[in-house]
């Protein structure tokens, strides 16, 4: 199982989720159905202008490593794995 | 007169006790909108170049913008102005709270202070009257102390603002305090107003903010807020200090002196403990807003007990915001949140600009833990990483002047000098300035925020860190240097705008970037449109840069330290392997501004395209530097 934890700044309540998930791109399958409003701010509909907000208004760290470094969006994961979620700053 | 003006400013001489009101210029409003816009047009026209910023001839400006005050989101903003004795060029200072829109209830847009005063004053201006009042008992005084005696004197409504002892002692990280805790802290601005003898300024008045439109005003603002609806909630809960562990991690803040990466020297575990939840669980948390600010993003925390409790108000204090969070923690490896809610206490009091003595502190620490420094320059004090005791004297030490304080009051540059020039590496300061706590290694367009804007080392001049709603990034990755240009230009100049007509950024984040020109037309009654916002934002970019070219500066000569922009680079963390290439971009944004790319002299055309042909001889008879 993946830990997921999200940004407090996308949901305070959301805490620590498992999931059975192999690979980050499956966490918006994952999340629609227990965490709707998570999934509507992070997974906009796939396709156009969708998919490149939600690459560049999200940074996801895979046990604390961007998946940048990794295969992107692509990167699988294995049992243990956290992955975090947050959004790309505001200011301050 | 357009609307959203009151259509004039105080000219006060100091050194003569002189008030001169001044009819605002319209074409000047309509140009330069307000707030550091104007400032900038008036002070090029009325200080020549050359002046010693804490002498005579500097002059202090407190400009709102034309919606400040008004029922646009949010105008809550106003801008303190004057030649910097940090960079000797062109400073600017930007605040909320709640004396920007008292002023012009008060029936003035702006005060304009020149000379020096032979014994300290204040300036009370009580609808529409002005007059200088002796401060001696005032002088001295801490901030909060100071705003109680003067709130017992002329009232509770009265707002105030103010320097603390670090601005009375010419410290060059002193800032311009409003409302105890809110502060105009960049470009040493404080240190101006203490060359001048000036200790405060204290505004009463229920004068209306004349609107052109004010049923299109109402209505613009109920759709801005159902649009901003979501944005808004964040900020609301949390301020700018939910950002604190995200940032830590993603490489966007500064950890350890801007020498380490957040994954290895201040984790999750650390970071969580100076952000969101912890700071807003702190006792008695209650949100504070600005004037008029329907988001509510700052807050107010006691802290009673314990070694860092607070001693002023009762123990209650102003939640400290994400850059003193940073710069006193991340940037020092220390997440004892309670050491940074007493700096915080401390900062304000004194009268000081939390990013630049936290940086300060960055260097010395580094130097310390070097074996440059030692404990017989430090006063004693064990200055190494995540010390909080040793964090909390010396902030107090350098707000007060005390001891090695008094070597590092004037930032890092001149602590650098004074020590010999060590430890070079770890001075981290861009021709003066201190840089707040937004890596560019993380985000790459703020290189050229940081090493080309008048205002050098500066977060909130636009670019690519903040991305307004409606207005869309290149499809391309950020690490490709090429092809920002146009993009980093209309970021920075629709920047100046916001900043000029007195709108919060926080507003600016969080609707459609093209309510700006929207709330514009509908106080002032001109046309605006985004083509306009980002003619009128070059404008007031170009005139700052003017400025500072007529002082000598030609910001391609400034120096760039290797960790700000990753040379050479992390070798961990979520930054690692990054070197910005700040030239690229740089260059870039000089050839489609049409300023020259060897002295950044704006050409001849590029003034004309933005009316600024009076500019022309005086660039044409300039000798700056060439690289």
């Amino acid at each position: 199982m993946i830990t997921v934890r999200v940004s407090p700044r996308i949901s305070p309540a959301f805490g620590e989720v498992k999931v059975a998930i192999d690979r980050i791109d499956q966490i918006c399958g994952a999340l629609e159905a227990r965490w709707p409003e998570v999934h509507e701010r992070l997974c906009p509909s796939h396709g156009g202008d969708g998919e490149g907000k939600k690459r560049r208004s999200f940074a996801v760290l895979v046990n604390g490593e961007n998946m940048r470094f990794l295969d992107g969006w692509e990167t699988e994961l294995k049992d243990g794995d956290e992955v975090y979620i947050m959004p790309v700053i505001a200011g301050g | 007169m357009a609307r959203g003006y009151m259509g004039k400013i105080l000219n006060v001489n100091l050194t003569t006790g002189d008030l001169e009101e001044e009819v605002l210029d319209e074409k000047l409003c309509r140009d330069y909108v307000g707030g550091y816009g104007i400032g900038v047009k008036l002070l090029y026209d009325r200080m020549p170049a050359g002046i010693d910023p804490l002498g005579l001839n500097n002059i202090l400006g407190l400009l709102t913008g034309p919606l400040t005050g008004t029922p646009a989101v949010i105008g809550s903003r106003f801008s303190a102005v004057a030649k910097s004795p940090k960079t000797g060029g062109w400073g600017d200072a930007n605040c909320g709270g709640y004396f920007g829109p008292r002023l012009k209830f008060a029936g003035f847009d702006g005060l304009l202070f020149s000379g020096v005063a032979h014994t300290p004053v204040y300036l009370l201006v009580d609808e529409g009257k002005a007059e200088l009042l002796d401060a001696a008992d005032l002088w001295g005084l801490g901030v909060t102390p100071m705003e109680d005696l003067l709130k017992e004197r002329h009232g509770r409504d009265v707002e105030i603002c103010s320097i603390g002892p670090a601005g009375e002692m010419l410290s060059l990280t002193a800032a311009i305090m409003n409302d105890k805790e809110r502060a105009a802290a960049r470009s040493g601005l404080g240190a101006v107003m203490g060359s001048k003898k000036l200790k405060a300024v204290v505004v009463r008045g229920k004068m209306r903010v004349p609107v052109h439109d004010r049923e299109e005003l109402r209505g613009l603002r109920k759709r801005i807020l159902k649009q901003a609806a979501g944005a808004f909630d964040d900020f609301h809960k949390y301020g700018t200090c939910g950002i604190t562990h995200d940032s830590a991690l993603s490489g966007d803040s500064p950890v350890k002196n801007w020498g380490g990466a957040g994954t290895v020297d201040f984790p999750s575990e650390m970071a969580v403990r100076i952000s969101d939840e912890a700071v807003i669980g702190l006792e008695d948390y209650k949100p504070y807003g600005c004037w008029g600010c329907p988001i509510a993003c700052g807050g107010k925390l006691a802290q009673r007990e314990g070694e860092f409790a607070l001693e002023l108000n009762d123990g209650v204090g102003h939640k400290p915001e994400y850059e003193t969070l940073c710069m006193f923690g991340t940037n020092l490896l220390n997440d004892d949140l309670a050491s940074i809610v007493k700096i915080n206490e401390i900062c304000n009091n004194l009268g000081l600009d939390t990013i630049s003595v936290g940086a300060t502190i960055g260097y010395v620490i580094e130097c310390y833990e070097n074996g440059l420094l030692g404990k017989e320059q430090t006063d004693g004090l064990e200055m190494t990483w995540g010390n909080a005791e040793a964090i909390v004297a010396m902030t107090e030490k350098i707000g007060r002047r005390e001891g090695c304080g008094d070597m590092l009051a004037d930032g890092i540059r001149v602590a650098w000098e004074k020590l010999g020039r060590i430890g070079t590496e770890y001075a981290v300061h861009v021709d003066g300035e201190e840089v707040p706590a937004h890596d560019p290694r993380y985000t790459p367009g703020l290189a050229t925020t940081y090493l080309l804007t008048a205002t050098p080392g500066r977060h909130t001049q636009g670019g690519e860190l903040l991305e307004p709603v409606g207005f869309r990034f290149p499809d391309k990755d950020k690490y490709e240097y090429t092809g920002w240009a146009d993009t980093h230009q209309k970021l920075v100049a629709s920047m100046e705008v916001c900043n000029a007509a007195g709108l919060c950024m926080f507003g600016y984040l969080s609707y459609p970037i093209q309510a700006i020109p929207e709330q514009l037309m509908a106080v002032t009654g001109w046309d605006f449109d985004m083509e306009e916002v980002y003619e009128v934002g070059m404008r007031i970019y170009t005139m700052r840069h003017a400025f500072n070219l007529r002082e000598g500066i030609n910001p391609l000569t400034r120096n760039v330290p290797g960790r700000l922009v990753g040379d050479p680079p992390l070798t961990e963390g979520n930054v690692r392997g990054v070197t910005v290439d700040y030239e690229t971009m740089i260059k870039e944004f000089l050839e489609l501004a049409g300023w020259d790319l060897h002295t950044t002299l704006p050409s001849a055309s590029s003034l004309r395209e933005l009316g600024m042909e009076f500019l022309i001889d005086d660039i044409e008879s300039l000798d700056v530097q060439t690289v």
